[in-house]
């Protein structure tokens, strides 16, 4: 298969502002603002020469916009992916790539701000796209609902037991806790305050759910010829997708495969276009909005199946920098903080060059798996290197 | 049935008029046999416009169950906790509905044979045509 974007564009710049839920000092666009600068500092370009924005899961910072504060010189690309959830985070950098690829921008931003008040949470937004009079007559009104009703089935058809949920809360928590950016960091994780917290729609607890946080992340992508001559060290983007295939999709519960979370063509397409496989990827980012739902994505994914969940979902299989499968290196969405997901993009990008608070020795891939909870979804493989 | 009317509303509005007359109603495509759900107005695998609505029996079988702790905004008419079951219908081409559960919550298990009602669920400020299952 062709892959026209395989190491044409690299993560240049990063930058995150996050806040506890409703703190943060300024609003929505005021982050916003001061996380693309940020992502522009990091790499060493003037914000005035940004020209393409891409964000997601129903962002409200139009980039018209931003224009004022960044000093835009032109904007060239002014786009964001379709659907309601994190399933679109990888998405937009494949559209920023392609934009960039095809010459149509040079620098271009994929961001996603969040600030409790501004824009509202993501649940309503996911509501917005999906939850309709079938779901409400039957009591489901929120994604944690429908989460848990495919969990329940995944845990009922393929026997997988509670405990290896919680190896995934582990080594969230683990990573968090020796990340000074996370909300989690420097806290010691109870496994027993995990188990005793109360239902919110079984077999979810209120740790097995993604707690959003006020903040704002970007990343800027520019060409590779052009990240080798900024400040830091390129990360290339391999291959992104995004999508859905037949029989999966805003289908009021009748996917065919239940248990899925609809990752089984994107993943193929990341495969077939990079020649990679499941074993040449180093360490996984994974959008958690529900641990089960977490699980399945890495399924999906090839990295483990339903068969050997049990065996691979263990704690020391799951952390930096001893496990085999490392994920969640900044602690996820569940102990870093959920700024709809943008978080774990930009940890890729920080592990790969070698700055993560829990490096994985060696890391030359890493894969970023969006969210799992949505009928569109998508992946992307990062690189320091082009195979 | 003012079949004018629900011709130009959603594809699914047959669904609602049914079970608020007390029927469940779902589609069927005369082209291909096909059952279809969510509904449609043209049949993606033959591309028949405009599929069937037939009369299907209140009968399935469990394929799915959450019971709901959080008090969710809208849910007060309900009360927590409750269960919400999704059913397949072997009838309806294994398609499946989903609906609040009454009955005994210790039977809940893969392929428990259920029986439903058309009943209304409390949502905010209104009442929603609905379907409650329960074990056969």
């Amino acid at each position: 298969m062709a892959n026209g974007l395989m190491g044409k564009v690299a993560a240049a710049g990063v930058g995150v502002l996050q806040y506890k839920r409703a703190g943060a000092p300024y609003g929505e666009r005021g982050v916003l603002t001061r996380a693309i600068v940020a992502a522009c500092e990091d790499a060493g370009l003037d914000p005035a020469d940004v020209d393409g924005f891409v964000s997601y899961g129903d962002d409200h910072n139009q980039p018209d916009r931003l224009m004022p504060e960044l000093g835009t010189k032109e904007l060239r690309l002014s786009t964001a992916v379709w659907g309601g959830g994190g399933g679109g985070l990888l998405g937009a950098f494949e559209l920023a790539a392609m934009a960039i690829a095809t010459g149509q921008c040079k620098a271009v931003v994929v961001y996603r701000a969040l600030v409790q008040g501004n824009s509202g949470r993501l649940s309503t937004a996911v509501m917005a796209h999906h939850v309709n009079n079938h779901f409400i007559a039957a009591g489901m009104m929120s994604p944690a609902q429908i989460c848990a009703m495919r969990a329940m089935r995944m845990a009922l058809q393929h026997n997988l037991p509670q405990e290896s949920i919680e190896q995934l809360v582990l080594a969230d928590y683990y990573h968090g806790s020796r990340n000074p950016e996370a909300v989690s960091y420097g806290q010691q994780f109870d496994i027993e305050t995990y188990r005793n917290a109360r239902w919110i729609a079984e077999p979810l607890r209120l740790f097995d759910c993604s707690r959003e946080n006020d903040g704002a992340g970007a990343i800027l992508l520019v060409s590779a010829e052009h990240a080798r001559d900024l400040k830091q060290k390129p990360v290339y983007l391999l291959a992104a997708a995004i999508g859905a295939e037949k029989g999966w999709g805003d289908l009021l519960e009748n996917d065919d495969d239940y248990t899925s979370t609809g990752f089984e063509p994107i993943a193929r397409r990341l495969w077939e276009s990079t020649g990679l496989g499941p074993k040449d990827i180093d360490v996984t980012q994974l959008y958690e909005n529900f641990t089960y739902q977490g699980v399945s994505s890495l399924v999906g994914h090839g990295l483990i199946s339903w068969e050997s969940a049990v065996e691979d979902l263990k704690f020391d299989n799951l952390i930096a920098p001893s496990g085999k499968l490392p994920l969640n290196t900044s602690g996820g969405n569940l102990a870093q903080g959920f700024i709809h997901g943008i978080n774990i993009a930009i940890e890729a990008v920080r592990q790969l060059r070698g700055q993560s608070a829990n490096p994985v020795p060696d890391a030359k891939t890493c894969l970023v798996c969006g969210g799992p909870g949505s009928p569109i979804n998508s992946s992307a493989i990062f690189a320091n290197q082009i195979p | 049935m003012d079949y004018e009317a629900l011709r130009t509303g959603p594809a699914d509005a047959p669904y609602w008029q049914a079970l608020s007359e007390g029927r469940l109603e779902m589609q069927k495509c005369q082209g291909c046999g096909k059952w279809t759900w969510p509904a449609v107005s043209r049949c993606g695998e033959c591309g028949t416009w405009e599929p069937e609505w037939h009369a299907v029996e209140l009968k399935g079988k469990l394929f799915s169950w959450t019971r709901t702790w959080h008090p969710f905004a809208g849910t007060e008419g309900i009360g927590t906790p409750y269960v919400t079951v999704l059913a397949t219908l072997p009838q309806a081409g294994d398609r499946r509905l989903l609906g609040l559960y009454e009955g005994n919550e210790s039977l809940l298990a893969l392929d428990l044979p259920l029986v439903g009602r058309i009943a209304t669920t409390r949502f905010g400020d209104q009442d929603i045509p609905a379907i409650r299952w329960l074990p056969a």
